[in-house]
Formats: structure tokens, sequence, C-alpha cells
């Protein structure tokens, strides 16, 4: 029975050449953020004598202390978390509801609705008569300019629909037999046999929502309300430009802060927090994939 | 029936709703005189009784912050009885933020960049997007003073001027400083040389000995550079100093037959290239400049890995980025291992360097506002300009963070950041020209004066080189014509430079694309005005 085991789950060379080959994928992978890594926890002197490629040769935290310190970087981390917050349960809302919606083939006027939302896939308004819309509607400067012009997207929404379409068509009919009403349906059937699908888009959109920086740059002139991306994308150009007094203080001050130590400690710290979602949805994500490639 | 009504219902409620949406994207502040919102997103209400202060919004780099409030700011605002607005915008995102605002009709009162040389600034004066600074300046003699350099003169459209230059240097010669070679001198003299170089040729020779030694045994390469694109205009002016500028520009000269043309295209551009060609080919210019960011390649200068590094703004520029680790990283002193290549000769033996606009950006006044509000906004950049709002605006109040000694600003802390206390003067002392501390002595500069001292010892240097001559009416004429036409010179040298095929050749295909792009057709259009006039 055990040499049965061992044969069926003997290593080949092919299983020898996958590993190598996707081993050394994931270390082109890794090294780069390992570098970003070293290189938050160096000073300037130590990069001046060593560039450091494996291993730190330095353990300073000050670059984190001065991004941590700078109130400009507690603000814009707070405008992320509540854009990703907010965002990502408007645009799951919005999405759901309307994906299952014209799921229903029901739907009066259905095919007009879908053209239509179609064409805003394919052709835009344009920077100017947009900003103009934005403006008018009285968004500029406002936090719900993060939210609202993003608040669904046309190709999840088509994909949700497809996956709504092809939904059980009895199970549905069962619940309604029941008497349940369409909003029951949605919430007691639809959503929980989706979790998986519904927690792939999820983290599609909050990973979009975390990532907001174009619509920022836009349409957000105060720099309390700068998101997250758009302060790292600041300090990566011009560091000077965007920490505020105290922390470039301590930059040009006596303790000679590397400013690359301090753009790599911003580029760990805002990553962190969307890689902590990842753990929670990983194993949804997969399966929602594969949900969508099924076809009853 | 009943379907009919619902449709008829559906239709009116769309049709509604298409009206209110169209109504709030098409308002404009003419649609509601008591209270429009800006793009700050407030609602103001416009100008009221004159006593009030006269609200001014000014997009300028950093604005957020600096205009946050401070008694500088209030002092200032107190003073002309104006109340100042801020438009945050950054190094990194200004032009499209302007360029988007101008095009939909929110711009600021008054807002800062470098647009001068470019297409959208006679745009913007045709189409009325910015408003023309008024001829008679007498109740502003500062600014009236001010406005007398060349750079205003230069960008005035058909005799208006539209725009209010930030000057950075107050003459030609000290266009030098914007590009400078800092080399290692004492890796040269460990490598056997014994005199500083006087031309290119040695200063290769200096190079090529640098790397072939290694004296620190650090693998010391060749020429790197802050950026990139600063490499073409520290070694262009040997074919002449008025081929380009700034990557983009260019100057007009009298050809052989009488007519003008851009310098770009009538100098014997394939001696520069071909200087640059041969330097890259050799490893004086390292391999991969054309990858160098500005970190990386301080970091190279500062670990020993590069002979010499292309600066810009002056030899002290890069003080607080490298020269003060110097120490910590070598043991000696900055000033005794690094110096600034000379002023390099020409292709023909005379001295020479990048001659450039010596005014960089500028602030423009958005056409819509008031004579009232226009008249407080000239009275601020007048005040600015004052010996008593430069001081104010760059240091603030006498006696807090500064005394005056022997006429000259002495700080009470060297050490301590003005704008730490009065945020606004990050701000302030920037709108109307940029530090004066290179060329005015009252001023303190931000790094030690042994670096000042080389900048005026090149600046005496450039101040015996005599200016070619050039037509900058026709420069002003491709402005006014709204000819659409640069050069892309920092692309052009550094294909130039980095490639394989033939100097000529390469050169010969260049100028072919800009015939393709109407070259002749903006000579002749010129040249034709300038007959007209």
């Amino acid at each position: 029975m055990k040499k049965k085991k061992l044969k069926k789950y003997r290593i080949t060379l092919y299983d020898i050449a996958i590993v190598v080959v996707f081993s050394m994928l994931a270390l082109l992978t890794l090294y780069p953020f390992y570098n970003v890594l070293i290189m938050s926890l160096s000073n300037t002197v130590s990069v001046a004598t060593h560039t450091p490629y494996l291993l730190p040769y330095a353990f300073d935290l000050t670059g984190y202390k001065t991004i941590l310190q700078d109130i400009y970087f507690l603000k814009a981390l707070l405008v992320s978390l509540f854009v990703t917050i907010v965002g990502t349960t408007v645009n799951m809302f919005l999405s759901v509801t309307g994906a299952y919606v014209l799921s229903k083939k029901e739907l009066i006027g259905r095919k007009v609705l879908l053209t239509m939302i179609l064409f805003t896939m394919l052709f835009s308004g344009g920077l100017v008569p947009t900003y103009m819309i934005v403006k008018g509607l009285g968004l500029i400067n406002s936090i719900w300019v993060l939210v609202l012009p993003t608040a669904i997207s046309t190709y999840y929404l088509i994909i949700m629909k497809n996956y709504f379409l092809n939904l059980p068509a009895g199970l549905l009919e069962a619940a309604r037999l029941d008497g349940a009403n369409e909003w029951k349906i949605l919430w007691k059937v639809v959503i929980p046999i989706s979790k998986p699908f519904i927690a792939t888009f999820a983290l599609f959109y909050s990973v979009e929502r975390w990532n907001e920086w174009y619509n920022a740059l836009l349409y957000i002139n105060e720099k309390n309300l700068a998101p997250l991306q758009i302060y790292l994308r600041e300090i990566l150009v011009s560091l000077n430009t965007q920490l505020s007094t105290q922390a470039q203080q301590m930059i040009s001050s006596t303790q000679k802060v590397s400013t690359t130590a301090v753009q790599m400690a911003t580029i760990i710290i805002t990553a962190v927090p969307i890689l902590c979602v990842y753990p929670f949805l990983q194993k949804y994500f997969v399966n929602g994939i594969m949900v969508g490639g099924l076809k009853e | 029936m009943r379907k009919r009504n619902f449709w008829k219902r559906a239709a009116a409620v769309l049709m509604s709703v298409a009206m209110t949406a169209s109504l709030a994207a098409c308002g404009s502040k003419a649609d509601s005189p008591a209270a429009v919102q800006d793009n700050t997103g407030k609602k103001t209400e416009t100008a009221g009784a004159s006593e009030e202060p006269v609200e001014i919004s000014i997009a300028i780099w950093n604005a957020d912050e600096a205009f946050a409030g401070d008694k500088v700011l209030s002092q200032i605002e107190e003073k002309l009885n104006i109340k100042i607005k801020p438009m945050n915008v950054t190094w990194d995102d200004y032009t499209q933020k302007v360029q988007l605002w101008a095009s939909s009709g929110s711009l600021p009162d008054v807002f800062a960049g470098d647009f001068r040389n470019s297409s959208s600034y006679p745009q913007w004066a045709s189409q009325g997007v910015i408003k023309a600074i008024p001829e008679d300046l007498s109740a502003y003699p500062n600014l009236e003073a001010y406005l007398q350099g060349q750079a205003s003169q230069d960008a005035r459209l058909d005799g208006v001027l539209y725009c209010i230059p930030r000057q950075t240097y107050p003459s030609q010669e000290w266009t030098c400083v914007d590009r400078i070679i800092c080399y290692r001198w004492d890796l040269a003299q460990k490598a056997g040389i014994t005199k500083e170089p006087e031309n290119w040729e040695e200063f290769q020779d200096m190079i090529k000995a640098i790397i072939a030694a290694d004296p620190d045994g650090t693998g010391v390469g060749g020429l790197t550079a802050s950026d990139k694109t600063l490499v073409g205009g520290a070694i262009m002016p040997y074919t002449s100093p008025i081929v380009e500028e700034n990557g983009s520009g260019f100057k007009w000269v009298e050809a052989q037959d009488g007519t003008y043309k851009p310098a770009y295209f009538t100098e014997d551009m394939v001696t520069g290239f071909q200087l640059a060609r041969d330097m890259y080919d050799s490893g004086v210019i390292e391999k991969d400049i054309a990858l160098t960011s500005n970190q990386s390649s301080e970091e190279k200068f500062l670990q020993g890995k590069s002979a010499a590094i292309v600066i810009a703004g002056g030899f002290g520029s890069r003080y607080t980025n490298t020269a003060r680790y110097w120490k910590d990283v070598h043991g000696t002193e900055y000033l005794d291992d690094v110096k600034a290549l000379n002023l390099m000769p020409d292709k023909n033996g005379e001295k020479s360097y990048p001659m450039w606009g010596y005014a960089w950006s500028e602030s423009f006044i958005n056409s819509s506002v008031s004579e009232e509000k226009l008249d407080k906004i000239l009275q601020l950049f007048d005040y600015l300009l004052s010996d008593e709002g430069a001081l104010l605006s760059t240091y603030g109040p006498e006696g807090e963070l500064y005394d005056m000694k022997d006429g000259k600003v002495e700080l009470h802390d060297q050490n301590a950041l003005v704008k730490d206390t009065y945020p606004s003067t990050d701000a302030l002392s920037v709108l109307a020209r940029w530090n004066p501390s290179p060329y005015d002595s009252r001023f303190v500069a931000t790094c030690p004066e042994e670096y000042t001292a080389v900048d005026k010892s090149l600046v005496e240097q450039a101040a015996k080189v005599k200016i070619p001559e050039y037509n900058q009416r026709c420069t002003q004429l491709v402005m006014e014509l709204g000819i659409d036409f640069t050069v892309r010179f920092n692309d052009d040298f550094l294909n130039i430079m980095t490639g394989t095929q033939p100097v000529e050749e390469m050169w010969a295909d260049i100028v072919k694309e800009y015939e393709a792009d109407g070259l002749e057709d903006m000579i002749k259009q010129v040249n034709d005005a300038l007959a007209a006039e």
C-alpha cells in the first residue's frame, strides 16, 4: 500500500523543473520587495559605503520614524482607509444589486440598459467634460470624489451579471415558490451561494480603491485629503515637497536620514495594509476565479 | 394604456434628470452671481464691499502647507487687505493640473508654472485665459523696475506682457552655473594628473586616467548626472552656447543667405554630438547614463563610483544630498576632493557655457479677475519685490530669526529652517522671483559660503565670454504666430550619443524628422512676418 502511494507521488524530472522554474520566478518577484526592505533600514553613510544587495549593512529605523511622524502620512493613511472601506462597500452594493437586476431576462428595457452600460465601457466623456461635471456636482476637494465617480465598474458589473445569469434557475424558483421576494432571494440565496465569487470581486475592488490616485490627482487640491498613493507618488518623485516641515527637519538635520531609506520605508508602509487583506481572501480568490470559468 | 403611461412617466423623469445634470455640468460663475464654487470646492461669496479683504487664490508649489496661516502671512494679508487662498500643486502634477484648469475654466486667480516657452502661452493669451499685465505700472514701482528685465521683454506677445517671469539669475553669465561638472580632483591626482583640465581633451584624459588607476579600488566609472537630460546642456556649448535652451527652446541666428533660422539647424551640431559620442564610447561618460536617476547618481558619486557628475543650479545645490555626508564616507573634505570644471572652450577655442534664459517659470493672472483684484495682486507682487517684502517673505520679521549685520542677513540659528517657524515663506519667497542669494549678498545661501564662491568664480569666467548674436524677435514671432514647434534636444542628444550609426547619418535623419514636422514652414512664416514688420 505504502509502495503504491509512493509510486503514485513519485517525483519526476518534470516536477523538479516546475519547482525550480517557479522558485526562480518567485524569487524574481520577491527580491525587489526584499531589496526595498533592506534599503528602508539603511542610512546615508551605509548606502554610501556599500550598496545593499543581499544583506542589510545597517539596521536604522529612522526612515520609518520620519514617515510615521509626518502628519500628512497619517492623514493620507486615514483617507485611504476610508476610501477603501467605504468605496468597496459602495462598489459591492451597487455591483451586486445592479448585476442581479440585469441578470433578470424579464426586466423591461434590459437590452437598452445593457447597451448603454456597454457604451460607457468603450467610450468615455473625456477628461475635461468629466472634470466639469465633477466640479458642477460640487465634488472638487471632497473625499466623496474618490468614491462616487468610481462607484461601479462596468466590466465587473457585466462579469457579475453573467455569473448570476448562470445560477441554477430551479434554486431561485424554489425560493420564489416559498414566498421570497427578489430582495430576499438576493440576500438569502444568491449571495450566500456566491461567496467565493463576491469575495474575489471585493478583493479586486478594495485593491483598486487602495491604489486610487488618478482621481485624487485631478480633483483633490488639498493636501489634507490626499490618499496614500498620492503621498507615495510625491515622496518618490520629490521628497522635500511632500513631507511636513517636522519630517523634513529630521532629514536635513544632523541625524542624516537617507532619503532613499525614507522613500523605501514609505513603500513598505504603504504596501503592508493591502497585503494583509490577501491571506483572508485567498481561499475565496482561487475558488472565485475558477467559478467564473464554469458553465452549466 | 397603463404601459403607455408608464413609458411617458419614465421619459419625463429621465428628461428631467438629464436636464438637471446638464445644467449642473454647464453651470458657470455667470450662472450664479451670488455664490460660486471655485476649484477649491468651496462656495465663496463674490467680492462685496471694498473694506472686506480681497480673496486671492494662488496655485504655487506646496501652497497648501505654506498658506495654512502664520505671522508672516497675516502681516502681509493685513498690510494689503487681502486673503490668500491656497490651491495646492506639486512639482509632479502642476503642469497637468494647470492645463486641466485652463481647459475647464477653473484657473485660480494667480498660478505658477513654466509655460511661457510653450504653445500654451500664446494660446491662453489669444483665447483670453490669462490677463495682460498693465502697461502703466507706476503705482507698483518695484514691479515696474523688475519687469524691465530681459526675461520680461522676451515674453511679450505683440508688445503685451501676459506673465511675470520668475527670475533665477540677474544676468546672462549666471546661467553658466545651471550645468556644472563636478569631478574627483583627489582621484585625478592619485592617478598622476597634475594639472586641472582646461579643455575637453584634457578632461577626457583625466577621467580615463582615474578609471584606469581606480585609486580607491571602488571600481570608479565615468561621468554620471543628477539627471540624464543634464549631460547635453553641459557638452553642447562645445558647438555653440545658443544651439538649444533647456532641452526644448531655441534661438534664431542669421544664416548665410540673410534669412533667420534656428541655431539648432544652422550650427555645426555634429561636432558637439561627436564629442559626446566619443566620450560615451570611451567610457568617459558612464554607459548606463540613460538609466541614471537623481538619487542613484548622487549615491554613486558619494560612494566614489563615479569620477564626475553633472549637476544643475550651482556648485552648492547638491550640498544637502551629497557634500555634507562626504567626510563621514571618505574622511576628507568635499571641497578638497571635488572641483567644479572650469568653463570649457568651444570648437573654436573660445570659452563657452549654456546661454539660456535666466528666469525659470513665471506667474500668470487669471483673465476673469476684477480690476480691484488685479490691483491687489499687483500690490502683492510689488511688495514681495520690495526690500522690506523680500526680507519679510524670506526670513520673517527682523529680530525674530535673523538680524541685519553690515547690511547682510545673519540667522540666529544657521541650522534652523525659516519655513519651520513661518511656513508661508516657503511659497511667498518664491512667488515673485527665486531666492536671490546667489547674487544678492544680503541674502543667506542654503550652503556654506565656500560653495557659492565656486559659483562666483565660474560666473567671473563667464562674464568675459562674448554672447553670440541672435534674433530674439524671431523667438517672439514663433509665439505670436502660435507655431507649435519644439526641438527635442534631450532625446536627440541621448539617441546620438548612445547610438551605433555614424553621427552624421543619425543627425541627418533627425533633421528630416524635423522637416516632416514643419521646420521649413516655420522658418518661412517667421521670416515673412519679420520682413513684414
